[in-house]
């Protein structure tokens, strides 16, 4: 492959035609082995790590979470979220604790914080105030009545503007 | 070079501060190590950050990555570009593993003469643009340490083959973002004193000193093909001080100078020709100025709106389509008609030139584009500084937060309830920014328009101020409108 040597040119720009790049330049040279083991090396590298930083999918576990929230879609404010914890069998989970943990999908929105209280068997109430429209991600820290603790993650997306 | 071409200096003008002159910072710029001294701590902190983003949490506002990235970077960036220069390139760490590349694989080739342009780069700006609205990349701790990661695996791949500073000169988007933005700093690399030069033989700022008898390069000189003498502000400038550990004579200075003032006149600039020829920098300038007004626009409210009417107007059913058609509409249709226009209106009020020559509208549209530069700064401005005044302190507990991860959470328990200054105060900040730009824009306009057509600059410059007024107008309703940080654009 032929490639011009000489410093880069663009049109109109006679100073550069004439700048002095002769000589032995410090970046002469050619392809080395040691170099290509290296790249290959840094590419199988970045494979594996391609391959092995793919996240871990949650098993669904016993314990089924269902959540509403009012307004329906959500606003900008304050929304009521009723939680419906069920095992198994569909039967109600009574006597658990929910921590709320909201959080925007968006770097430098502090989160907000609540907890739910329990209303009915299996059916979990809290007020959460919504400060900015956009999406929005609950996470659900649960401790059973047994001391079992899990977590869930709940996208609320395109809450609205007042 | 020819000596003679050369200009004099004025000898009236005072001379310009000098950032090298000050102690401690000139002795440490002066330093041959001290450019790796600063990119060090910055490659340590993109470590981290890929780390963070790739087995960190998964949400944006809990991880280094797009915390660092998305708030924290952008917003130092601009105001660094706007109180002092290109620093950032300076400190590049995408450099530093360059440099040490370069020890086991040596580059064979010149970048290709038909690429030795802007379009490259402009190309990326805009697919960075693209991607960042279509894949959400702020809410994207993975994407985000992904994005680093490529970044600095294209700079291996571009400098591995080709020789010099190809990948900063023809490549690197945020390079090319700086380079326009740093038209406007107040500090540039230049040289003190012209006579100096033009008594120098060796002119090995460009050509890097060398060994008397090999012949070898010890010290390099310009990689970005900028021959002191003769440059011209900071453009294609990465600020790496190459040229002041070349130069023999220690002849050039950090100088301060009008921010801006290079935008004015239209000089042959080495390294780069003329402004007013170069439309790949005129695009690159117009991508600089449409696409700030159009990063700021994908998070307000009303995009969705536009969004979901486009979507079933033209019965597009995919996002990316539906994003295609408005950074089309406002990279392409919008500029094509509004500077056209303008150009077309300079044409028919200011008459010929001053050599009588009639005007071609093209040229015009070139030369005057440059005067937006201000604007689109004050836009790129008043948005990055929005999210890091907004979420200035969210740093510390992300961090407390990462550490606490490590096992070892001797920075205590994270303090989640630490944001940053009230979205009341900034907005006061992003007006005095966009206000800044507008000023900042009608003086280049109207210098522009003194040059171009001296006898009628006032004809010559109110298309243009017309111009600088709607886009102006169109920022200042975009940071009143409601933020919307959706990464879905048409569900819902």
């Amino acid at each position: 492959m032929h490639v011009r040597m000489g410093p880069p040119r663009c049109r109109g720009s006679r100073l550069i035609n004439k700048y002095p790049y002769q000589g032995r330049d410090w970046h002469d040279g050619g392809v080395d082995l040691r170099a290509c083991r290296v790249l290959v090396g840094f590419a199988c590298a970045a494979t594996l790590l391609v391959a092995g930083c793919s996240r871990p999918v949650e098993s669904p576990g016993a314990v089924a979470i269902e959540h509403e929230i009012s307004p329906e879609p959500a606003r900008v404010g304050l929304a009521t979220i009723v939680f419906k914890l069920a095992d198994a069998a569909g039967k109600p989970i009574t006597g658990a604790h929910i921590a709320i943990e909201a959080d925007m999908t968006h770097a430098g929105m502090s989160p907000r914080f609540a907890e739910a209280k329990e209303e009915a068997a299996g059916r979990y109430n809290t007020h959460l105030e919504f400060q900015m429209a956009g999406d929005w991600v609950l996470l659900l820290h649960v401790r059973l009545a047994g001391g079992k603790k899990l977590e869930r993650q709940i996208e609320v997306r395109g809450v609205r503007p007042k | 070079m020819n000596p003679s071409s050369i200009p004099a200096p004025d000898p009236v003008e005072s001379p310009p501060f000098d950032l090298m002159r000050v102690p401690g910072l000139g002795h440490l710029f002066r330093w041959r190590y001290a450019r790796p001294l600063l990119q060090a701590p910055l490659l340590v902190l993109s470590i981290i950050m890929i780390l963070h983003g790739l087995f960190g949490p998964t949400l944006a506002p809990k991880n280094l990555a797009t915390t660092l990235s998305w708030l924290h970077f952008r917003g130092v960036l601009v105001l660094v570009l706007l109180c002092a220069g290109n620093f950032f390139c300076l400190a590049c760490p995408f450099m530093l593993v360059r440099q040490a590349a370069r020890r086991f694989f040596k580059p064979r080739f010149n970048w290709p003469r038909a690429l030795r342009n802007k379009w490259i780069s402009v190309g990326l700006f805009v697919v960075i643009l693209f991607a960042y609205e279509l894949f959400a990349l702020w809410s994207s701790p993975w994407w985000t340490a992904w994005l680093i990661v490529g970044y600095f695996l294209s700079v291996l791949v571009v400098d591995g083959f080709f020789k010099h500073a190809s990948f900063c000169k023809f490549v690197c988007p945020i390079g090319q973002f700086n380079f326009v933005a740093s038209t406007l700093s107040p500090f540039e690399v230049k040289v003190r004193e012209q006579d100096v030069c033009t008594r120098c033989h060796t002119k090995d700022c460009i050509r890097g000193r060398r060994e008397p008898v090999s012949d070898l390069i010890t010290i390099r000189g310009c990689e970005l093909a900028l021959f002191q003498p003769s440059k011209v502000g900071n453009m294609d400038c990465t600020f790496c001080l190459d040229c002041v550990h070349a130069c023999p004579h220690d002849n050039i200075g950090i100088l301060s100078r009008l921010p801006a003032s290079e935008l004015m006149a239209d000089p042959i600039r080495s390294g780069i020709g003329y402004f007013s020829r170069r439309k790949d920098l005129t695009a690159l300038v117009i991508v600089f100025t449409f696409g700030a007004l159009l990063n700021a626009f994908g998070m307000v409210s009303p995009v969705f709106a536009v969004e979901n009417w486009l979507g079933r107007a033209l019965h597009v059913h995919h996002d990316a389509g539906v994003l295609g058609v408005i950074f089309t509409f406002s990279l392409i249709a919008e500029p094509v008609l509004l500077l056209g226009m303008a150009a077309w209106l300079t044409r028919a009020w200011a008459g010929k030139t001053s050599s009588g020559r009639p005007r071609a509208l093209l040229p015009l549209a070139v030369r005057y584009t440059y005067g937006l530069v201000p604007l689109g700064f004050g836009m790129w401005l008043a948005h990055y500084c929005f999210h890091f005044l907004t979420g200035l302190y969210t740093l510390i507990p992300v961090t407390q937060d990462a550490i606490a991860s490590l096992g070892r959470p001797f920075l205590g328990e994270p303090r989640w309830t630490l944001t940053g200054v009230p979205s009341n105060i900034v907005q006061i900040i992003e007006i005095g920014f966009l206000v800044l730009g507008l000023a900042g824009s009608l003086l280049v306009t109207y210098g522009l328009a003194e040059d171009d057509s001296p006898d009628r600059p006032l004809r010559a410059f109110l298309p243009w101020a017309a111009i600088c007024a709607v886009l102006w107008c169109a920022a200042m309703w975009l940071i009143f409108q409601p933020m919307e940080m959706r990464a879905t654009l048409m569900t819902g």
